[in-house]
C-alpha cells in the first residue's frame, strides 16, 4: 500500500512531463503501473477553459401518482444545461394530469437551449412558458453552466444547493491526496411560496410568470456540486442531512477505491508467490528426481 | 438504515470508471451516478418516517398547521458536478 502510495504522489511530474510532450505521455504514466492504480483518462492537454458538468439523475414518483409522477426534468447534451419541474398536484382532483404541464414545459426549455443554443436560463422558461398549451401548473428551476459561472433561474419550491469543497489553508490544493475533502455549503436557494404548501407557480390561471423568479449568476469553482431538486427532496432532508449525505458518500467510494486496489494488489502477490513456489518446486524436482522407493515390505 | 452503495454496480454494469484519486472523483460519470442514486434512496427512506422531524414539519408548524414525519412526493434530483478543463 506504501508503495502505491508513493507512485501515487510521483504522479504529478508525469503530468508535468505530459505537457512539453504530448505524444509520449501515455507511455510515461502508464509505465509505472501496479494492480489497483487506475489511469486516469483526463487530458490536460486542451488549452481553452471550458466548463461542464458531469451530472446523474434519479427519479423517484410517488408511487400513488402514476407511473410517470408529477415531476419532469432535462439536461442538455452538451452538459451545460439542467432543469427540474414539479407539477402542483391540486389539478388531480379537476381531473387533469398534473405532470403534462411539467413535462411539456421542460421539453421546450430544452427545445429552445439547443435550438438557440442559449445558455440564458430566463429566456429559456420564458420562451416554454408562452409555447406550452397543456393545463395545469408547476414550479421550475433551470441552471446553466456559463463559462465559470452559473445562471440560474427559480420558480417555486423547487431548487439548488452548491456544495464547495474546503481546502485546508496549510495544504497545496493542487496536491494529490487520499484525504476525503471536506465539504461546505456555498449557495442555496429559499424556497418562493405564496402561503404554506402553496408554492409560486407558473401556467393556466397563476397570476406568477418567470419574471416574477429568482434568478442567480454565481461564480463556480473547479469540482463543485450542484444539487438540483424539486420539493419531495427539500421538504425531506435539512442541509445539513444533504451535507452529512455527500460527505457518507465520499467515505463509501473511498472505501470502495480502497478495496478494489487492495484485493487487486493482493491478487497481484499471490499470483507473484504461487509462480515462484511452482518454478522453486520445477527446479528442485529436476536436480533432485524422486526415486521410487518401495515402502512396503517384500 | 445503511443502503447498498451501488457504485460497483455502476462500474460492472454501465459506466467506465476513470477514478485516480479523490481529485478525479468529480468528473467520474460512476461516481455521481451513485451520489444521485444514494441521495435519492436516503430521501425516500426519509420520507417514508412517519415520526420523524421533517423541514416540511417545520414549515408546517410556522404557518399553524401539524404534521409528522417525512412527505411523500415525487422525488427528482439531479446531481451536477462542476468540471473546468483548462
Amino acid at each position: 500500500m506504501n508503495l502505491a502510495r508513493l507512485l501515487s504522489r510521483c504522479k504529478p511530474v508525469a503530468k508535468i512531463n505530459s505537457t512539453s510532450s504530448s505524444s509520449s505521455s501515455s507511455i510515461a504514466c502508464t509505465s509505472f503501473f501496479l494492480p489497483g492504480q487506475r489511469r486516469s483518462y483526463t487530458s490536460s492537454s486542451t488549452p481553452a477553459t471550458t466548463a461542464e458538468f458531469v451530472s446523474a439523475v434519479t427519479f423517484l414518483p410517488h408511487p400513488d401518482k402514476g407511473e410517470h409522477g408529477e415531476d419532469a426534468y432535462f439536461i442538455t447534451d452538451n452538459n451545460q444545461v439542467a432543469g427540474v419541474a414539479d407539477g402542483v398536484g391540486g389539478w388531480v382532483e379537476m381531473g387533469i394530469d398534473a405532470g403534462a404541464f411539467s413535462r411539456e414545459l421542460m421539453g421546450g426549455a430544452e427545445k429552445f437551449a439547443i435550438n438557440e443554443n442559449s445558455l440564458d436560463p430566463y429566456a429559456m422558461l420564458n420562451s416554454a412558458y408562452f409555447s406550452t398549451t397543456a393545463l395545469g401548473t408547476c414550479t421550475a428551476c433551470i441552471i446553466a453552466l456559463d463559462g465559470k459561472e452559473l445562471r440560474a433561474i427559480n420558480v417555486g419550491d423547487s431548487g439548488f444547493s452548491i456544495l464547495r469543497r474546503q481546502t485546508e489553508s496549510h495544504k497545496d490544493k493542487n496536491e494529490l491526496n487520499d484525504d476525503p475533502p471536506h465539504w461546505a455549503l456555498f449557495f442555496q436557494t429559499t424556497e418562493q411560496v405564496h402561503f404554506f404548501n402553496c408554492p409560486m407557480q407558473l401556467g393556466t390561471n397563476s397570476k406568477d410568470s418567470p419574471s416574477d423568479g429568482q434568478q442567480f449568476n454565481l461564480p463556480m469553482e473547479h469540482g463543485d456540486i450542484v444539487i438540483l431538486a424539486t420539493d419531495g427532496l427539500i421538504d425531506n432532508l435539512f442541509t445539513a442531512e444533504l451535507i452529512q449525505v455527500s460527505v457518507d458518500v465520499v467515505w463509501y467510494i473511498h472505501v470502495d477505491c480502497e478495496n478494489r486496489s487492495r484485493g487487486a494488489r493482493a491478487v497481484f502477490w499471490q499470483v507473484l508467490l504461487i509462480a515462484f513456489l511452482t518454478v522453486v518446486s520445477n527446479l528442485f524436482l529436476l536436480f533432485f528426481p524422486p526415486t521410487l522407493v518401495r515402502w512396503t515390505k517384500r | 438504515m445503511m443502503h447498498t452503495f451501488e457504485y460497483d454496480w455502476c462500474i460492472e454494469n454501465q459506466l467506465e470508471p476513470t477514478l485516480d484519486s479523490f481529485n478525479d472523483m468529480w468528473q467520474d460519470k460512476a461516481a455521481i451516478t451513485a451520489f444521485a442514486n444514494h441521495l435519492g434512496a436516503r430521501t425516500q427512506e426519509l420520507a417514508h418516517d412517519a415520526v420523524r422531524r421533517s423541514p416540511f414539519t417545520v414549515n408546517a408548524a410556522t404557518a399553524g398547521y401539524t404534521h409528522v414525519g417525512g412527505k411523500l412526493d415525487d422525488i427528482t434530483c439531479i446531481v451536477a458536478a462542476v468540471n473546468c478543463s483548462e
